[in-house]
């Protein structure tokens, strides 16, 4: 029952892997936990494996928690920021709607970007659709430039009221929404925040663009 | 015909601990994969008691085969029951899957400051192993590495993991979680 040329095999095909992650092809299945029965080493590494994936599920969902919270807080900034600009023009600004998240009449910016810190460190910058795009309503792929090799991505997607279209994450730097939204006619804004596996963070800034027709 | 085969304890608890994995991931719930290993051994051992496996070699497969139609019947009990709360509970791709239930919170802790003692590049082909499911071939096309710098790095990265669950462990040094109870 000790380790044996089955181990090796199925380490080799990342079998306890895709176990737990729910990859493993079904006709791979039995042979596996045939072994399983068997051998502690492969066990040991199931109970590692099962581990694992609760602290990356975990650490996935406070990114997500902190990046709305970034998005409130985004909000918040936009909306001062609009009303002192009002103020000094003299323009009247709509204030938020009831029991909606705080919105500026004009449409949030935030054109720079802040990049990851350290050696080897590209910048972090967007790809297309560039600032002030024109974009049919289906073909909305974002591509952004890969600040480092080990970045994951929080992706949002606004309306220019500034309500939530679209979020999620990724560790892809390329993004197509083509298949799974279908926007309506109008302005819209996205913006990408990395973290790094050593917890360092960056942000595309929000960028804009229109679909039409 | 020959003499009934007959288990030692260390290979009754290597079968019950394998059927509790396989138990955990059908159910997603302990309390049930417990029960399920428990009437699993249970019965192989009666079966075997009755000379009803010739070839040990063909022992994983009778066990799994007796551990699926446990299983079986406790779906049959359990599904007249279920509740909407279990329902909404079912795991997605990136949830932390059935098997959460393996390692307490103090092993995960463990994990966790282990993990952050790791390179990022080791954490992320652990991450692209465990949580992606990717297998090693893959997982190097997307690293940019060859496939035996990758085993490499995980099995250095999974022993240091090993060493750090180990750590105050149980004396007996088997592995941790329910034993089994009735034998």
């Amino acid at each position: 029952m000790a380790e044996d040329l089955t181990c090796h095999r199925l380490r080799i095909a990342g079998a306890v892997g895709r176990y737990v992650a729910g990859s493993l092809p079904k006709a791979e299945i039995p042979g596996f936990e045939e072994h399983l029965l068997c051998c502690p080493g492969c066990r040991d590494e199931v109970r590692i494996a099962a581990g694992l994936r609760t602290v990356f599920t975990e650490h996935d969902a406070e990114a997500e928690r902190q990046a709305r919270r970034r998005l409130g807080g985004w909000f918040r900034v936009v909306l001062g920021s609009g009303l002192a600009a009002a103020v000094l023009a003299g323009v009247l600004i709509l204030g938020p709607e009831k029991g909606r998240e705080a919105v500026s009449s004009r449409p949030p910016h935030r054109d720079r970007g802040s990049s990851l810190q350290g050696e080897g460190v590209a910048a972090f910058t967007v790809v297309e659709p560039q600032n002030e795009a024109v974009l049919p309503p289906d073909a909305l792929k974002f591509i952004w430039h890969a600040p480092a090799e080990d970045a994951f991505y929080s992706f949002t997607l606004t309306d220019e009221a500034g309500d939530l279209v679209w979020q999620g994450t990724t560790r892809d730097s390329t993004l197509d929404l083509s298949t799974e939204l279908r926007l309506q006619p109008g302005r819209y804004f996205w913006y990408v925040d990395a973290r790094t596996d050593d917890a360092r963070t960056a942000s595309t800034g929000a960028h804009e663009f229109r679909v039409i027709r | 015909m020959g003499d009934p085969i007959r288990l030692s304890d260390d290979e009754v608890e290597s079968l019950w601990a394998g059927v509790h994995i396989v138990a955990t991931r059908a159910l997603g719930d302990p309390g049930a994969a417990e029960e399920v290993a428990q009437e699993t051994l249970t019965r192989v051992l009666e079966a075997l008691a009755r000379g009803r496996l010739r070839d040990p070699a063909n022992l994983p497969s009778f066990v799994r085969r007796i551990a699926l139609n446990v299983i079986a019947d406790h779906f049959r009990t359990k599904s007249r029951t279920i509740s909407l709360d279990a329902v909404r509970r079912v795991p997605t791709a990136h949830q932390s899957g059935p098997l959460h239930s393996l390692v307490a919170e103090e092993e995960r802790e463990r994990l966790r400051d282990a993990l952050a003692e790791l390179s990022g590049r080791d954490r992320e082909i652990l991450r692209l192993s465990y949580y992606e499911g990717l297998p090693p071939r893959e997982i190097a096309a997307r690293l940019g590495e060859p496939p035996p710098r990758i085993w490499k790095r995980k099995s250095r990265a999974l022993k240091r993991l090993r060493a750090a669950l180990a750590k105050r462990a149980p004396e007996c040094g088997q592995e941790s979680g329910p034993s089994p109870t009735l034998l």
